[in-house]
């Protein structure tokens, strides 16, 4: 597949053009979206017209030219984009048309990016595969009858399937890593304050990043750069002297939390991640074990803190000043309508677990609790990082599953126990390609052999606050030049 | 821990604004109290230290209460996608039912 760089010394070169790059993103999305879905709505025409300027300005300015001048990019739908359709894949903003850019959108717009469309994903990013799309999930392009992973699907999808280089989502608790380990990419997730969150629909105000899904740690690398910086509409952003430098090393010390995937990781996914523990011992790093006891309950704590952030983020999609409206008697009444008619099941299971949570007599001891258990592990957390350069995970315990295998909350939500500990530590983490593991159409392992097919399984690699350098340097050389 | 009936849940739907149906609720009822009973664990990180509030590398930023815009600059735009107006408002239905 086309990396972001390739694209660029092609265009540098002149033996491709931003018109090509774009004709051919479009050539797959008719080709194939049908299929997979990874679209909510496309931008063709326009572009086309951008494409034309880009290849242009090629020809004008060679190298001088924008860093990310003429590449397709597609955008997770929770990401405001000016006169664009912005949904939320809800069916509560099924017609809402964006009043202005997300301070990422101004960016990678100023970098020359083309916005090829607006990627599906589980309704305001609640979910783990898509399914809870309002507008019907995203198929995984490595195997159609499973998920592509979510909340971040359509974005995982569409770099997948080579519709696009790039494709931005955004992390609550997994949202971007997960689809990459299920989709055989790289999924990114900063450091929080790391990218402004203006103009994304906000779902855990603490917890939300937003991030690429790319090719390559390169091509990560370079659109993180492009995306992130402190932003005046977003004061949560963080600067560069706000954590102590993260500096990169020739060789790393990786601590492995072994307790913590004592349970719960299937066999071969675990296979998979001790081959990698090998490579990167081969390649010279030194593994250590690392006790995080907190972080196998860092589940129960996002339980807690993202859906009272998400009660309360919600709020705002009251019928009135936007979105979807019910008719109703009174004032109260179109509230209720709207909102019951508009979120779909999840969206509500979420929104009243954090009333719950949150409502008087309870506080103190649900979301008081979590608040300090969130405490707690960034503590335990600075700890390890004392001993260790980098922490190794798995990024999911599971490949892709098929549609509807996940069909109770709880056993949903266990998806995403080795990514929900970063968002509540607020540190940066990669998910890049480790392996694949073969299953057959039971889902079980099988051999070479057999019929079945080999599904892409993630590795995690987290740092400390401020370590994305790390991150990449340590992505690049196991993962970019091994490709 | 909570073992959550229909009517704890319809009576969270009128706290959220969220108008639930009997058979929603019928569904949801279990659904909440299972992420409860999971949650719980919460209670056993925290007990086991003392909870006081630490401040963070971040805090928050001020800038000056002042007008940024020129009045009407956007309200064009954000009144485009109001369900109902009347002029320059957001038109609603009425707050007391006087009935």
């Amino acid at each position: 597949m086309e990396t972001i760089a390739t694209l660029r010394e092609k265009f540098i070169a002149g033996s491709f053009t931003p018109t090509q790059a774009v004709e051919a993103a479009f050539s797959v999305i008719e080709a194939q979206d049908q299929e997979i879905h990874a679209f909510l709505d496309t931008y063709k025409e326009e572009a086309l017209q951008l494409a034309v300027v880009a290849t242009k300005r090629y020809e004008a300015e060679g190298e001088d030219a924008p860093a990310l001048l003429g590449i397709p990019v597609a955008l997770k739908n929770n990401i405001l984009v000016k006169g664009k359709k912005a949904t939320g894949a809800s069916k509560i903003l099924a017609n809402y048309t964006a009043t202005y850019d997300a301070t990422i959108v101004t960016k990678l717009k100023a970098a020359g990016a083309i916005i090829v469309g607006a990627a599906n994903m589980d309704e305001f990013a609640m979910g783990g595969s898509t399914e809870n799309s309002a507008f019907g999930p995203t198929k995984n392009p490595v195997d159609t009858t499973r998920v592509p992973g979510g909340s971040s699907g359509g974005s995982a999808a569409a770099v997948a399937m080579a519709a696009v280089p790039v494709a931005i989502g955004t992390d609550t608790g997994g949202s971007i890593r997960q689809p990459a380990s299920y989709c055989g990419i790289v999924g990114f997730k900063p450091t929080y304050g790391s990218v402004s969150r203006y103009g994304l629909m906000a779902m855990g105000s603490s917890l939300d990043q937003a991030g690429p899904l790319t090719n390559t740690v390169a091509d990560a690398e370079l659109v993180h750069g492009i995306m992130s910086g402190t932003d005046a509409m977003d004061a949560t952003t963080i600067s560069a002297d706000t954590y102590a430098e993260v500096p990169v090393k020739e060789t790393y010390t990786i601590g492995i939390p072994r307790d913590f995937m004592k349970e719960g990781v299937d066999a071969d996914v675990m296979e998979v991640f001790e081959n990698h523990v090998k490579a990167l011992e081969s390649a010279g790093h030194t593994i250590v074990d690392v006790k995080l006891p907190l972080f196998e309950k860092g589940l129960a704590a996002y339980y807690v803190v993202m859906p009272a952030e998400v009660s309360s983020n919600l709020a705002r999609y009251d019928g009135i000043r936007y979105g979807h409206s019910a008719e109703g008697d009174t004032l109260l009444d179109v509230y209720e309508k709207s909102r019951g008619e508009g979120f779909g099941d999840e969206v509500k299971r979420r929104i009243l677990l954090g009333t719950y949570v949150l409502s008087s007599g309870y506080y103190d001891a649900y979301y008081g609790k979590a608040e300090a258990a969130r405490g707690l592990m960034r503590t335990e957390l600075a700890h390890v990082f004392e001993d260790v350069d980098i922490v190794l995970t798995p990024s999911a315990p599971t490949p892709a599953f098929t549609f509807g295998a996940q069909s109770d909350p709880v056993s949903m939500y266990k998806q995403d126990i080795f990514t929900v500990p970063v968002n509540l530590t607020g540190v940066p983490a990669i998910s890049i390609p480790g392996g694949t593991v073969r299953r057959d159409e039971n889902n079980e392992p099988c051999g070479e052999q057999h019929k079945g097919v080999d599904l892409p399984v993630g590795v995690q690699y987290i740092a400390p606050h401020g370590g994305e350098s790390r991150l990449f340097d340590l992505g690049k050389k196991m993962y970019d030049t091994k490709n | 821990m909570p073992d959550m009936n229909k009517d704890d849940i319809l009576r969270l739907g009128t706290l959220a604004r969220i108008k639930i149906s009997d058979e929603e609720a019928e569904a949801l009822k279990g659904d909440i109290t299972a992420v409860l009973e999971y949650v719980s664990v919460v209670n056993d990180i925290a007990a086991s230290s003392d909870l006081t509030k630490e401040v963070g590398v971040v805090y928050n930023v001020f800038r000056e209460d002042v007008v940024t815009v020129a009045p009407g600059t956007h309200t064009e735009d954000l009144l485009a996608e109001a369900p109902a107006r009347k002029g320059q408002y957001v038109s609603v239905k009425k707050i007391l039912n006087t009935d």
